[in-house]
């Protein structure tokens, strides 16, 4: 579905990601983790075409995307959430959704679409003509996936889907973006809390200064507790680990 | 009517068509300060093209609004990557070089015994096509706000298009512009053409109804009113601009109510709503809420 090969990545003179390469396989739920600065963030951006990479490409859905621009790869199905949650505070949470959907071409489309994602955000189905400013941290990013699915992507690249929410909607969170793949869609999420991400990952693969240090399953990744505390700086606990799996 | 009403009507009439210009800029994320300019070429251009080159009114009116389309197209597409403070003084910029040049641009012609025409900081003079066709102030005022009503229902039925819903959002947070796969920068200069002509409209009707204009009425006091008239009026529907004007030009000026405190009045009311209702009277959720109780009743009948 997505592969990179070779990809460097600079902001001015400094090269934040370097010769990286990784492929995402249709369906999967893979995370990339590492602790700030690690490059996470701009090669996501390098992926969804808003910071172009200086060398390397990038294949998504058969097709070379290196030189397209933002706008045609999301067209293209790879809808990228950036972090920071980018709404339209003053519209409601209806017109935030259908805004989404642009690509389907029309309004009419727009809406039966909308029809198919809400089942999936009771919340957000209650309030639907409020204003998104109306909603909590946590509603916000469910709003924000709920938007990038109302454009039917083929791949969702999610990044930070829980900086600065609580503990419990971090949770949720996470557990709405595995309901997707659940759904068939393919995920790339970026995310800094480690020990949610291996919770639902298929695949979890580690950056660390620029370069994937390592990939693996989660539970490979947790029998290196070295390598945990090394690239993640934390030694990990995922939530669903018993007693008996930590000795 | 008596005749006063009928001239505050016809003013209150044209001077939505620039606010309206300015609001959709504003719902698109753009502060101009420079509607003024196309309202201004719309004006020279309808005038120009009855006066000295003898077109039917309606068709120089249609050519107004083109030309102010295509002048905020041009700068639309000169502007499209400008946000914020850059844009706003780029369509300032735009908008003063234009009164300039007009204010330098001589192009007369004799009809019927004296001279027609831009004449520089004289203005031009003899735009009597309208009152020449047999349309009186009454009838002149009617097709002002026929014109009007068309505008405001083509804009209310854009906002509740897929662009539309799209141009809103996208208003709103830049980052966005980049993830909704929508061409965003096409979008863009598509309105600022659209608002264009809307004000070049209004400025065909305001030559015509006036058979004066001169490059001084187009200056950045018109820009910055029709702001003033959608941050007053609200950003939540295409009304909302109209109502800034009735406010204005209804309220302020036309009542002895203020007198000569009436630009002190004008610009209070804009400070205090700023701080209290920063997108206006009628703003997002206030419309959001007058459609639901609208669409009460329908729903029960």
């Amino acid at each position: 579905m997505l592969e990179l090969r070779d990809v460097t990545v600079r902001h001015g003179p400094a090269t934040v990601v370097h010769h990286l390469s990784l492929s995402i396989a249709t369906g999967e739920l893979a995370a990339l983790v590492g602790p700030n600065g690690a490059g996470k963030s701009s090669l996501a951006r390098a992926i969804a075409g808003t910071h172009r990479p200086v060398e390397g490409t990038i294949r998504f859905a058969g097709a070379d995307i290196t030189r397209l621009d933002a706008a045609t790869i999301a067209a293209r199905g790879l809808t990228h959430l950036p972090e920071g949650r980018p709404l339209a505070l003053t519209l409601s949470v209806r017109d935030n959704l259908l805004s989404g959907a642009h690509v389907l071409g029309s309004l009419r489309r727009a809406r039966q679409r909308l029809d198919d994602v809400l089942p999936s955000f009771p919340v957000l189905m209650d309030r639907l003509d409020q204003s998104a400013a109306t909603l909590s941290g946590g509603e916000r990013q469910w709003l924000v996936v709920a938007r990038a699915l109302m454009a039917r992507p083929k791949l969702l690249l999610i990044d930070e889907p829980t900086l600065g929410l609580g503990p419990r909607a971090a949770h949720e969170t996470l557990t709405v973006i595995a309901g997707l793949r659940a759904d068939g869609t393919t995920i790339l999420l970026i995310e800094q809390n480690a020990a949610l991400a291996l919770d639902v990952a298929d695949r979890v693969l580690v950056m660390g200064n620029g370069r994937i240090v390592t990939e693996g399953t989660p539970r490979s990744l947790l029998d290196d507790p070295g390598l945990a505390r090394t690239y993640l700086g934390v030694a990990l606990r995922p939530p669903h680990a018993s007693q008996e799996d930590r000795r | 009517m008596s005749d006063f009403a009928i001239g505050l009507a016809s003013n209150i009439g044209m001077l939505a068509f620039v606010a309206l210009s300015a609001y959709l800029l504003l719902i698109s994320g753009s502060i101009s300060f420079g509607q003024q300019a196309y309202f201004g070429l719309g004006a020279y251009a309808a005038g120009i093209a009855t006066a000295l080159w003898d077109w039917p009114l309606m068709v120089a009116l249609g050519f107004g609004a083109l030309i102010g389309g295509l002048g905020g197209g041009l700068v639309g597409l000169l502007t499209r990557k400008l946000h914020g403070l850059y844009f706003a003084i780029a369509t300032l910029a735009f908008a003063e070089m234009t009164r300039i040049a007009l204010d330098l641009w001589h192009y007369q012609r004799m009809v019927d015994g004296e001279f027609v025409g831009p004449d520089g900081p004289n203005g031009f003079n003899g735009i009597r096509r309208a009152f020449e066709d047999g349309w009186d102030p009454a009838t002149f005022m009617l097709l002002i706000w026929a014109l009007l009503a068309v505008t405001l229902l083509a804009l209310i039925l854009f906002e509740r298009s897929r662009a539309g819903v799209t141009l809103r959002a996208t208003g709103e947070d830049p980052v966005l512009t980049r993830l909704l796969g929508a061409d965003v920068a096409r979008l863009r200069v598509t309105t600022a053409a659209v608002a264009g002509a809307i004000a070049g409209l209004g400025g065909g009707l305001y030559a015509h109804l006036n058979t004066y204009i001169e490059p001084r009425l187009f200056d950045i006091m018109l820009g910055v009113h029709a702001l003033a008239y959608g941050l007053i009026g609200g950003l939540g529907t295409a009304l909302g601009p109209l109502i800034g004007v009735l406010i204005d030009i209804g309220i302020l000026e036309s009542t002895s109510l203020f007198q000569g405190w009436r630009m002190i009045a004008f610009g209070g009311l804009v400070a205090v709503l700023l701080i209290w209702r920063p997108r206006g009277l009628l703003d997002e959720p206030t419309v959001r809420r007058l459609r639901a109780l609208l669409a009460r009743p329908a729903r029960h009948a």
